[in-house]
């Protein structure tokens, strides 16, 4: 039943990694104050790369000779922050034509020319979760890419260590374009979980017609027959089964804490909140049952169901021991996490490392992949950022950024024009600020404008 | 006895004389072509890229090439084509063209039309439709493309979703002669989609792909089943499935459209998931996937549509430097796009061209631009001729000039792709096409504008109104008049990219109504005083627009 994935698997880890930069590999970061996070900071300590992880840290490494150095001296040392909710490097966001879309992958159009990218090294993000939209209560399933800019295959830039993870989405983005929209369900908040349960149901119905089907089959001289297959239902089998972490847009208290109950009852544990802007008031129930959330730090009141909103909303998640994160959910936002974190410092007085936490670290658990980066310890990988001050100072500016030990983002060597793509006859490219706005248009709205309405009815 | 043969020979010097003027003494009709027999003397001839052989003589008959060599011996039922200062070339054959396809008409959606799980035939798949049951042989762009030298030609079918139908092959002969090479030769497949209802992004395309091949497998397990087995319950009919079925086999190849460098990254992924055959059509962004292309081996396309070069400049508020800057690597993305054939060439690709989204008028432009930015000659040949051939798997019937093949065949007056050379006679499947030779010295322009005034209709209704295009100095500028679209009164706005010549006209304009502005294209054949052709709106549907010369309109 799984073969698909299975090929899929296979098909990504065919060799793809053609390195774009030519930066060595094997350095030294010297004399700098290593924010490690998980262990500690550490004043004046050298960061030894080799072959894309870390290998050692310490004061006064003995390196080898030969070593690059990069000079640290007054300067910060941290893990390459992670973004647990972007939508850069997309091609498209939303298969917003379906309240279940469980089978879409947004592996299938990462967009490795965008320059959102670049703009997110310079902020020393290194990890981004490229997530599916909210216009379905189960919506695609996302992807964790590393920001290997200037890789231009699109699957060089995926984070094959990270584990699946799908977009579900509750509130008023799923009601407005499916209950509004297209008059189906979900039309409101009771709808929206009527559709997951009954995605959840269909799925287990659905897993029993192939087990009966593949236990006939076994049978001496069976001529059963398959069922009808449906990628949809096997993707949420795979959720049910633990396979698939959710991370799931939401913002009230009671929409969240429905979807925490839903999950206890079908036994899902793997579960991330994002956004979450009333989880303070859910805060003791999002730290027993759940991977925690993953937040704005003051961003809110941009439609109803988010009025009800604080910026200690981390602190208080945090102090509750809710694994919490934060997060851009934009191509702006991204490029400045950093001061996002330090206003957990500002409201509810979060230690130096509790905030970098959110960024680094609890973002790396959410999605799966705290063995690898998140933090800098020996064997991880060597994603790092090193900025000119504290990173939690208003002044601080992201100097450097490594992924996997290549330096893709160096200040110094910053160029008005980073593009990849360039349009061949265009001064000004064009800007679709609005993807959905812009499909719409090759539908039958036209009829509804006053030039349709003029040019085809007027005289007749 | 030699009454007998005078008789003959003049009747033949009369045939060869009517004949040329397209008559024929035992047809009323005066369609009816004398002979099938034509002998080409004393030709250049390029049997084959890079091949050119002096003073040959090709003798054609019944749509074959008979043989070829020089001083044949000269038939007597034989129109002879004399070519002394003419160069023969395989007739061109192009990889994807829709000119003379319609869409098939979809049935209504039903009264309880789900958009989030629309029937296959209402989302655009229907790869079980006919391109050829849809293709009209005698619409008037088919003339102008085999003017061009394309003789055959891989129809693609119309539809704006992901699985149109199958693909054909035709040859451009008379529309009343036989035209079908090879029927379903390919599944048209394309990243786009209907829209309004699923799947409705690339994401849900991929997936329905994926959902679609793993169903097919199904289908045809339970078929194999059912066929040998009693007590087994009938299997679904789905065409949909059906079509995919051979697709899975290896027996018929999905034939992508792609518009992106990602696009042919989908296309090879898919390839590689399900295990099956694809070619990939309308490459044109440029080298970044000649490695992967190379390392497939699939057949590709590219588009012989070329980015237009940039001719804004900058506001003078923008610094010098930076303006500088810019406009260095719009040029440099520019030309890079102009040497993508040249580098497809260098990495070894047998590579064939497309005229999909080609504005007839620019073939040779274009063809000069790739060809002075690194492509050579004979690789451009070999992209109109023998790779299409071999990638189609037709090169055992056409792609070059040899005894055995169809007579597919052009005859130029000078080299192919030197600036001054036209095509004089076309062969497609033995019939001949002559086109009268343009005097080049006399290309200047007139002064003067013309007046049109044109008619509109949908299923909503009509519209009327006048155009104008006037002449400066060779150069055409036009403007049209409608209604305005936010309230009483008419407007006038210009008209943008217009382009015209004595047979076509085409243009577009922009109408601003209260929420935005709409792109209007306007195609059309001229002629004499009337134009037949297409209005398209906003690149979504198109409708009838005719239109005929009158004078000057009152104000």
């Amino acid at each position: 039943m799984k073969h698909i994935f299975n090929l899929l698997c296979l098909l990504l880890a065919s060799p793809f990694l053609v390195v774009a930069q030519n930066a060595p590999n094997r350095f030294v970061i010297k004399n700098g104050t290593v924010l490690t996070i998980t262990n500690g900071t550490f004043p004046k300590t050298d960061v030894w790369v080799e072959n894309g992880k870390i290998k050692q840290i310490g004061q006064d490494l003995k390196v080898p000779a030969n070593i690059t150095v990069v000079d640290a001296s007054g300067k910060y040392v941290m893990p390459g922050i992670i973004d647990a909710h972007s939508h850069i490097a997309l091609e498209a966001i939303n298969e917003a034509t379906s309240p279940i879309t469980s089978e879409v992958w947004m592996g299938d159009v990462i967009d490795p020319f965008d320059i959102g990218i670049y703009r997110a090294l310079a902020g020393g993000v290194t990890v981004t979760h490229a997530m599916h939209g909210s216009a379905n209560a189960i919506g695609g399933q996302n992807v964790t890419l590393k920001l290997r800019y200037g890789n231009t295959d699109p699957l060089a830039l995926r984070m094959q260590e990270a584990p699946r993870t799908i977009k579900f989405a509750l509130g008023e983005n799923p009601t407005r374009v499916h209950g509004r929209g297209k008059n189906i369900q979900p039309r409101s908040r009771m709808g929206v979980e009527a559709v997951i349960r009954n995605g959840f149901e269909e799925a287990l119905q659905y897993k029993k017609v192939w087990e009966a089907y593949e236990t006939e089959r076994k049978q001496k001289n069976s001529t059963a027959v398959p069922p009808v297959y449906s990628l949809r239902l096997e993707t949420i089998i795979d959720i049910l089964a633990g396979e698939i972490i959710i991370h799931c847009h939401s913002y009230r208290a009671d929409e969240i804490y429905m979807l925490i109950k839903v999950c206890r009852e079908y036994g899902i544990d793997k579960i991330v909140f994002s956004h979450v802007n009333e989880g303070f008031k859910v805060a003791p129930e999002l730290a027993a049952y759940t991977m925690g959330a993953s937040i704005f730090s003051d961003w809110w009141a941009y439609k109803f169901e988010v009025y009800y909103s604080t910026a200690y909303n981390a602190a208080v998640l945090t102090k509750n021991g809710v694994l919490t994160s934060i997060n851009s959910d934009s191509g702006e936002v991204i490029r400045h996490l950093y001061h996002e974190a330090a206003k957990s410092q500002r409201y509810g007085g979060l230690s130096d490392e509790e905030a970098l936490a959110l960024i680094t670290i609890n973002p790396a658990k959410q999605l799966g992949i705290d063995a690898f980066v998140g933090s800098i310890e020996v064997g991880k990988q060597a994603d790092l950022v090193i900025f000119d001050s504290h990173p939690l100072s208003i002044y601080a500016i992201p100097q450097m950024t490594f992924v996997d030990g290549i330096k893709y983002f160096d200040r110094e060597s910053d160029e008005l024009d980073q593009r990849l793509k360039i349009n061949p006859s265009e001064l000004i490219e064009p800007i679709f600020l609005k993807e959905y706005d812009h499909n719409c248009m090759q539908n039958v709205d036209f009829y509804f404008t006053n030039f349709g309405r003029n040019l085809f009815e007027h005289r007749h | 006895m030699i009454n007998y043969f005078l008789h003959f020979k003049i009747s033949l010097l009369l045939c060869f004389m009517l004949g040329r003027m397209g008559f024929a003494q035992s047809d009323p009709t005066g369609q009816k072509r004398i002979t099938s027999t034509y002998l080409i003397t004393r030709v250049t001839l390029i049997p084959t890229p890079g091949k050119i052989l002096p003073n040959q003589d090709i003798l054609i008959r019944n749509g074959q090439i008979v043989s070829f060599g020089s001083n044949l011996p000269r038939p007597a039922e034989a129109l002879q084509i004399p070519g002394d200062s003419l160069f023969a070339y395989p007739g061109f054959i192009d990889m994807a063209n829709k000119s003379g396809v319609s869409e098939p008409s979809i049935p209504e959606k039903p009264a309880d039309f789900d958009p989030s799980n629309p029937p296959d035939v209402q989302a655009g798949i229907h790869p079980d439709v006919d391109v050829l049951e849809h293709y009209d042989p005698s619409h008037s762009q088919i003339v102008d493309w085999r003017k061009n030298g394309f003789t055959i030609v891989h129809k693609v079918p119309l539809g704006q979703g992901m699985l149109p139908g199958t693909t054909g092959l035709v040859v451009y002969g008379p529309p009343k002669s036989n035209i079908i090479i090879r029927s379903d030769v390919a599944r048209y497949a394309k990243f786009s989609t209907v829209g309004g209802m699923y799947p409705a992004t690339v994401l849900g395309v991929m997936a329905k792909y994926r959902a679609l091949f793993e169903n097919a497998r199904l289908l045809s397990r339970h078929q194999v089943i059912f066929a040998s087995n009693q007590r087994v319950k009938i299997p679904d009919t789905n065409p949909v499935l059906q079509s995919l079925i051979p697709v899975l086999e290896k027996n018929k190849p999905l034939f992508f459209e792609t518009n992106s460098e990602l696009d042919v990254r989908r296309a090879l992924s898919i390839q590689r998931e399900q295990d099956i055959s694809v070619m990939i059509s309308g490459i044109a962004e440029g080298t970044l996937m000649i490695p992967v292309i190379k390392k497939s081996g699939v057949g590709v396309a590219l588009s012989i549509n070329l980015p237009e070069e940039n001719k804004q400049e900058f506001s003078a508020e923008i610094q010098n430097s930076e303006r500088e800057e810019k406009l260095k690597k719009i040029n440099a993305a520019y030309i890079k796009r102009l040497s993508a054939a040249g580098e497809y060439e260098k990495a070894g690709i047998p590579f064939a061209f497309t005229t999909k989204h080609l504005d007839k008028d620019k073939l040779f432009d274009n063809l000069r631009l790739m060809i002075k930015h690194g492509l050579s000659k004979e690789a451009a040949l070999a992209a109109l001729t023998t790779n299409p051939a071999k990638i189609l798997g037709i090169d055992n019937m056409t792609g070059d000039i040899s005894p055995g093949k169809m007579a597919n065949i052009l005859l130029t007056t000078d080299t192919l792709f030197f600036a001054e050379f036209q095509i004089q006679y076309v062969i497609a499947n033995g019939y001949l096409f002559e086109y009268p030779l343009k005097d080049n010295s006399e290309k200047n322009g007139k002064n003067g504008s013309a007046y049109w005034e044109y008619d509109t209709k949908t299923s909503a209704g009509s519209a009327s109104g006048f155009f104008e295009i006037s002449y400066q100095s060779g150069t055409a500028k036009g403007s049209i008049t409608y209604d305005d679209p936010q309230g009483e009164g008419k407007i006038t706005s210009p008209m943008n990219d217009l382009k015209v010549s004595t047979k076509r006209i085409t243009f577009s304009f922009v109408v601003k109504t209260a929420k935005e502005d709409l792109t209007v294209a306007i195609e059309g054949d001229v002629s004499e005083n009337f134009l037949v052709g297409k209005m398209y709106i906003a690149d979504y549907d198109s409708f009838p627009f005719t239109a005929q010369k009158t004078d000057k309109p009152k104000p």
